[in-house]
């Protein structure tokens, strides 16, 4: 496959005619949370000269080259690049998605070639040994693109709020039928509150807007990647929530893995690091203008938001939904609750966090008020 | 496709055998497996007892629910390596398409030939353990998969491939010369596996494409004090360490006395394999540095030399002070821990 693409790209105006043998195909280590028959392959091809890298670029293919659903993923991110470089051309956040280079057959594959980003990965920058001070040192920094990006994108595609969640709660009920909350009176409750609210459009979110997709540029500029998820209808401040849950839940992965069950819970009982969350937390309500009858129930709605997301055809990530699924049964309403499920669900496989999870249960129980749903959890 | 390993014949397809038309010797199959191998060799890591008694269940129960249900946790923990598709992806650095036919040369459980069953025309599983054969074979039959031909054969020891010279559009051998030599226990291991490459060259078509898959004998984990991967098999409990970096001659000598056998277990540094490829008759030869390891799940694959091999290199052994002196003389990605070559046969 790569030769063929090798052939492809060689004489193109993009690699200024080099050299076949020029060109270097390194293979990037894939997250495994998709279904394989579903994953996409991405290379870094390196255009090199007298042994220098001149220039990069990203290509991306099937693993399962008539994939339909692999298809569907290559076609959504190129038409969403384009998309989203026209909302944002002329204006400050120009060029903070990567230019779209091609989507061709080659091979009988689709292959799409995308920008290479120059610059540091956030997710590499953040967790370091000083991981605290990192994360005050950049989150501001992504609220302002976030802002900005809502402020720039905020007359399209408006749709209203109240049928989207509509839309994912009888999504919700029907995929996951025999769901506690499915049948309970939560989405009742977050449906009536919703309704109750003055008239709310969706937004244009990136849907996946976590560490690993954000660069910092050498000139300090914020660039994003993976825009495959990319809608303009969804919900207001959903990047934001997803930011701050997907820090919390790899920063208690990291901790996991390595052992340290305890640091966990000292996380979620320091007071700076709650604070830190909970105030970056309503920072960012704040800075969005999210009002203050969705902000009670926008943890639960960004829940369903992302089983919905990762339900898709092409994603099937079975894991990352049963996951969220036990975080929504667990009815967080603040950042810190939602830290409190996460730190329950990285130890409820764990021999040695049973007093942990006494503690955490208790905790949980007395946020539900209705059915003890965490009975019918399986520990 | 098949020839006759002992006089190159052609072979005629007769129900239940194959039968040569120049010497008249005749090969049996096995439920769709063409038996070309006289001896009997066992090679897994799975004891064969417990092999057989898996094979019956996944022919009972469905292959897939054999291996994840199975009691013992050895089988368990194959289903990743055997399910998942990514421990194939240097292939794609092949130009290989749906009409090319490839050959895997000691396919073991299929790790390659599944994933590339669906993106080729045939894939020629070919293993000196039957079991592992029949596993693939029972496997394709559940899965529905038509395009993969199980061969047995004798181990690369011996020399010859059961197959027609130029058939292929591309080779592999992944974990697998590194143990040619080691079967048959005497002659030099490295020109017996010289005499392989010389093999997998000839069935090769012109532009064909050979992929190894091997530890490198200067990988840095080595001088560090890492046990030999391969001197495992002969005792878990011994840890033999440096052996693949002492001269030839030393390493026979410790591992004789630390495990009352000879060292035939080569393996190469990126000169060596330069080398061997060269006299086989390979033109063009790159190498990747699977960062890692080249049986890994899921692993960046970095062409070396490269500014990125050299980075990820640093990253992982950058603190020691031995590998930034010997990376300053060599060349840092000369000490990665193992590679993938892609060989072609040019003419």
């Amino acid at each position: 496959m790569i030769p063929q693409i090798k052939k492809e790209i060689t004489g193109m105006a993009l690699f200024n005619k080099c050299r076949h043998d020029n060109i270097l195909f390194e293979k990037y280590a894939s997250r495994s949370i998709r279904g394989s028959e579903l994953e996409i392959i991405t290379l870094k091809a390196t255009f090199t000269d007298k042994g220098s890298e001149v220039r990069s670029i990203i290509v991306k293919f099937p693993r399962i080259f008539n994939s339909s659903a692999a298809l569907r993923t290559l076609q959504n991110e190129y038409d969403n690049l384009h998309i989203v470089e026209k909302l944002l051309a002329g204006t400050e956040l120009a060029g903070s998605p990567p230019n779209a280079l091609f989507l061709k057959t080659i091979n009988a594959a689709p292959v799409l070639a995308v920008e290479f980003l120059q610059g540091k990965c956030l997710s590499n920058l953040l967790f370091s040994s000083d991981i605290f001070n990192k994360f005050m040192t950049y989150s501001p920094e992504v609220l302002s693109w976030l802002r900005s990006f809502q402020e720039l994108t905020r007359q399209c595609g408006q749709h209203p709020l109240k049928d989207h969640l509509d839309m994912l709660a009888d999504f919700h009920k029907e995929q996951f039928p025999n769901f506690a909350i499915s049948d309970g009176i939560k989405i009742g409750q977050i449906k009536k509150l919703f309704h109750e609210l003055p008239s709310i459009n969706t937004a244009c979110q990136h849907n996946d807007f976590h560490a690993d997709n954000i660069f910092i540029s050498p000139d300090g500029r914020l660039r994003l990647i993976d825009w495959e998820d990319f809608s303009e209808k969804s919900i207001p401040s959903f990047d934001a929530i997803h930011f701050i849950a997907t820090f919390i839940d790899a920063l208690f992965l990291i901790l996991k893995n390595s052992g340290r069950l305890t640091a966990i819970e000292q996380i979620n009982s320091d007071e700076n690091w709650k604070k830190c969350f909970e105030e970056y937390f309503e920072f960012c309500m704040s800075s969005l203008n999210i009002p203050k009858g969705l902000r009670e129930v926008i943890i639960p709605i960004y829940l369903l938001q992302s089983i919905y997301l990762a339900s898709d055809e092409r994603k099937k990530a079975s894991a990352a939904i049963s996951k969220l699924n036990f975080l929504l049964s667990t009815f967080p309403i603040s950042i810190s609750d939602l830290a409190e499920s996460l730190e329950l669900y990285h130890i409820s496989d764990s021999q040695s966090g049973n007093k942990q999870k006494a503690r955490l249960i208790d905790k949980i129980s007395d946020r539900l008020s209705s059915a003890d749903i965490l009975k019918q959890l399986k520990f | 496709m098949l020839e006759c390993p002992k006089c190159s014949g052609t072979l005629r397809a007769i129900p239940g055998s194959y039968a040569c038309q120049e010497c008249g010797q005749t090969y049996p199959t096995h439920k769709d497996i063409a038996l070309m191998g006289g001896s009997v060799s066992y090679w897994d890591i799975i004891p064969k007892k417990i092999m057989m008694e898996f094979l019956t269940e996944a022919e009972k129960n469905g292959w897939e629910k054999a291996i994840k249900e199975s009691r013992e946790q050895r089988i368990r923990e194959l289903y990743l390596w055997t399910n998942n598709p990514s421990r194939s992806d240097i292939t794609y650095y092949l130009p290989i398409t749906d009409k090319s036919s490839v050959l895997d040369l000691g396919s073991g459980w299929g790790s390659y030939a599944f994933p590339l069953s669906k993106r080729v025309k045939s894939v020629v599983a070919a293993d000196s353990c039957l079991e592992s054969l029949k596993f693939i074979n029972l496997r394709s039959t559940q899965d529905n998969i038509h395009n993969i031909i199980p061969v047995h054969m004798d181990p690369l020891d011996n020399g010859k491939l059961p197959f027609k010279s130029e058939m292929f559009d591309a080779v592999i051998m992944n974990g697998v010369l590194e143990w040619v030599g080691s079967y048959s226990k005497k002659g030099d291991p490295r020109k017996i596996q010289q005499n392989c490459l010389r093999e997998a060259y000839r069935v090769l078509k012109r532009g064909g494409k050979l992929v190894i898959g091997m530890e490198n004998r200067f990988g840095f984990k080595y001088f560090a004090g890492a046990p030999d991967d391969h001197l495992i098999y002969y005792s878990r409990d011994k840890k033999v360490a440096y052996t693949s970096i002492l001269p030839r001659i030393i390493a026979n000598i410790v591992t004789k006395m630390r495990l009352g056998v000879s060292y035939r277990t080569y393996t190469h540094s990126m000169n060596g394999h330069m080398k061997m490829l060269r006299r086989s008759g390979f033109g063009k030869i790159d190498f990747y540095y699977p960062e890692d390891g080249y049986r890994a799940v899921n692993t960046r694959i970095i062409p070396i030399p490269s500014a990125s091999a050299d980075r990820a290199m640093m990253k992982r052994y950058g603190n020691n002070s031995v590998f930034r002196f010997l990376g300053a003389i060599m060349g840092k990605h000369y000490f990665c821990d193992s590679f993938f070559i892609i060989g072609e046969r040019t003419s």
